[in-house]
């Protein structure tokens, strides 16, 4: 009679032996980390849509009257904001003794030379700094006159940086200060830009 | 089994693994006590390490297709400052062209190199007052086609010339005008500049 082999050996020796995961998981580990430290990603991007300018167009012949366009136009120098528009250009207020006069040949909003001001606009910039609060004030009272306009045409200096023009882009688009309807009241979203003046 | 006391009927005591068993002498009912010698079995609990690899894998793989399926895939670096700005608009599939200090890059790839913010007069044809920089139009114009070839075969990839701008906050507006009119010649006439939201 032959012996019986042992059980238990028997089940020690086909034991599935366990795939070693460790060198695996080394790698992995090794992976996630130089993935996390390169992704440095600069926080939330967004994007803001601006068209280039279109010539020609209209015609066609439609029916009805024809609106006159605004043609609002905004170009940025280094004195300030000159908001145009179709007429003419916005002149600025000048404060004299009398009271308050158009301030012809001047920017319509010129730079702000208060530090504090600068400081509350909170825009990053040094005074004298562009006056973001009250040119969304003006396009404001604009937008109340021409509710259906949306369409802001905007130039600069040459040598502005593109920051500016990002900042005049956000002050033109929306007030932040007004709600309606629980969000910020829109106002010149439709950007087209204009070559260089 | 782990933690769980089980009743034995040799009075052992199962926790876990590990097994304390009796002395012999104890149940043999010997009146004199002597000290208890219990004999305390020690295994090894090896850790489970495949929930953890399933994890680490889990990651891996979001990681990886976040990382591919960003359009705005942007490197933070001194040369590239994005502007703050107060825009909603979420970044959606374009073609990108990023403006840094030291250069202009498409693809992660430098096109033109800048000096003080300004093209090289070579770049732009040997004429200083053009706004059309050559080596950034030939690149537009192969993105183009290859963005035409994919939406000839593939309807739902219309091709409607968007091109992401991604520039540095200090960007002049002359380099900035030159590089729109260079791709808007490429039939990129849709522009979408890249900022950093205040509010996400």
């Amino acid at each position: 009679m032959s012996r019986k082999p042992s059980k238990r050996s028997n089940v020690e020796n086909n034991d599935p032996k366990e795939l070693n995961l460790v060198p695996y998981l080394d790698i992995v580990t090794n992976i996630i980390m130089f993935m996390l430290v390169t992704t440095t990603s600069l926080g939330a991007v967004g994007i803001i849509n601006v068209a280039a300018p279109k010539y020609g167009g209209g015609g066609g012949g439609g029916s009805g009257p024809e609106k006159p366009q605004l043609n609002l136009s905004i170009a940025i120098t280094e004195k300030g904001f000159f908001v145009m528009a179709t007429g003419g250009v916005l002149p600025g207020i000048e404060k004299v003794a009398e009271g308050e006069k158009a301030a012809v040949g001047k920017p319509t909003i010129p730079k702000n030379d208060n530090r504090i001001a600068c400081m509350e606009m909170k825009k990053g910039e040094e005074a004298p700094c562009y006056d973001y609060l009250t040119l969304t004030k003006r396009m404001t009272e604009i937008k109340k006159q021409y509710p259906d306009e949306t369409k802001i045409n905007l130039t600069a200096d040459p040598a502005i940086p593109y920051n500016v023009l990002i900042k005049t882009m956000d002050a033109s688009r929306e007030n932040t200060l007004e709600l309606e309807e629980g969000k910020p009241r829109p106002l010149f979203f439709d950007v087209v830009l204009a070559a260089g003046l | 089994m782990m933690g769980s006391v089980k009743p034995s009927s040799n009075n052992a005591v199962d926790i876990g693994n590990d097994v304390l068993l009796p002395d012999k002498g104890e149940s043999s009912g010997e009146s004199t006590k002597r000290p208890k010698k219990s004999r305390v079995v020690v295994r090894e609990y090896p850790l489970n390490l495949t929930a953890m690899m399933d994890m680490m894998t889990i990651i891996l793989v979001y990681l990886l297709k976040s990382y591919s399926s960003d359009p705005t895939n942007i490197q933070a670096s001194n040369d590239l400052t994005l502007p703050m700005s107060t825009t909603h608009f979420k970044p959606e599939e374009a073609a990108a062209v990023a403006i840094t200090k030291k250069g202009i890059l498409v693809a992660d790839k430098t096109v033109v190199e800048l000096k003080n913010d300004k093209v090289n007069i070579a770049d732009k044809g040997g004429k200083e007052d053009s706004m059309l920089i050559t080596p950034l139009l030939a690149v537009m114009k192969t993105e183009a086609e290859k963005q035409k070839m994919i939406a000839k075969y593939n309807k739902k990839e219309d091709f409607k010339g968007l091109v992401l701008i991604i520039g540095d906050k200090m960007v002049p507006f002359r380099l900035l005008t030159e590089v729109l009119y260079t791709v808007g010649q490429a039939e990129f006439g849709q522009y979408k500049f890249a900022v950093t939201m205040e509010n996400p």
